[in-house]
């Protein structure tokens, strides 16, 4: 692995984690579990649009095990993984069919996070009863979603790291 | 310079996309408004057990001690409410009212959760036990 790339990784690893600190910090939105931006998501994306699926997928699963080893516990890293699998998987075959921008790639990403998670929910639970949360769920994931491919599509138009 | 910034502009897809997924959250949001039915019961769980049942339908006021702290449950005109608690977030204060099987409020700090059950809901048919 060149050198280069190494640190950009290193350092993404660094602000998606620090990304996930801020928003921790954040009031919740809504009375609803699952309801929150992502913002680590922009870096994940940055690299998905950057250098590939294999590395945002790399940065992601660090992303996730230090969080959950410093800020969120050992249940919601398997709701992170669940949604982050699932969404990495989506955004990478749509980015691939070249017929979306970050915007859509990302929107997508967000609505597949969500489902990942209340999909685990209703495992882990026993329950269809989380399905009820789908409405809003599918809502908050489109918007954060776009909202974050908004974000990633600035980055990496403007930036020159690869 | 490279791929990734010819493809930047929102195109037709991204459009398609994202109101197919508006309209996936209305349709399931309408399933839901169609399916949902009145509940019967008020169950409270502590850590996980059933502790109490009241009938949705007997007004009445509870207080719910929970692991190192309180929360107040209102039952009234067939809805419940936690209208007071003294958790750091106040998340279960603010999900508000709930009235429908299924519907449930979950104070996660004092490990408290209050859900509604009974009445025909659609939703059993789906539910295991």
């Amino acid at each position: 692995m060149k050198t280069r790339k190494l640190t950009t990784l290193g350092l993404s690893v660094a602000l998606a984690l620090i990304l996930s600190y801020v928003e921790s910090l954040l009031p919740p939105l809504m009375a609803v579990p699952g309801v929150k931006v992502g913002l680590p998501n922009v870096v994940i994306l940055f690299l998905l649009y950057r250098c590939g699926w294999k590395e945002a997928g790399c940065v992601s699963l660090i992303r996730l095990v230090l969080s959950a080893a410093l800020f969120t516990g050992f249940v919601a890293f398997f709701y992170g993984l669940a949604g982050a699998v699932l969404s990495l998987l989506g955004s990478a075959l749509l980015k691939k069919s070249g017929r979306f921008s970050p915007l859509g790639v990302s929107a997508a990403g967000g609505v597949l996070h969500n489902l990942g998670q209340i999909a685990l929910a209703a495992l882990i639970l026993d329950s269809g009863y989380v399905f009820a949360y789908l409405p809003v769920l599918l809502l908050s994931g489109t918007v954060a979603g776009a909202l974050v491919g908004l974000l990633a599509g600035i980055l990496i138009r403007r930036t020159d790291v690869r | 310079m490279d791929q990734g910034r010819k493809k930047i502009a929102p195109t037709r897809g991204d459009i398609g996309l994202i109101v197919g997924c508006l309209l996936a959250a209305l349709i399931c949001c309408g399933l839901w408004l169609g399916l949902r039915r009145d509940g019967a019961a008020v169950v409270v769980e502590q850590d996980g057990k059933e502790t109490a049942r009241y009938a949705l339908d007997e007004n009445r006021t509870v207080r719910i001690k929970g692991q190192g702290g309180y929360n107040l449950l209102v039952i009234e005109g067939g809805e419940a409410w936690l209208l007071e608690a003294d958790c750091p977030n106040l998340l279960c204060v603010k999900t508000g009212k709930i009235r429908y099987a299924g519907q449930s409020i979950v104070c996660l700090p004092h490990k408290v959760a209050v859900r509604i059950v009974g009445g025909a809901s659609a939703l059993d048919a789906v539910t295991g036990p």
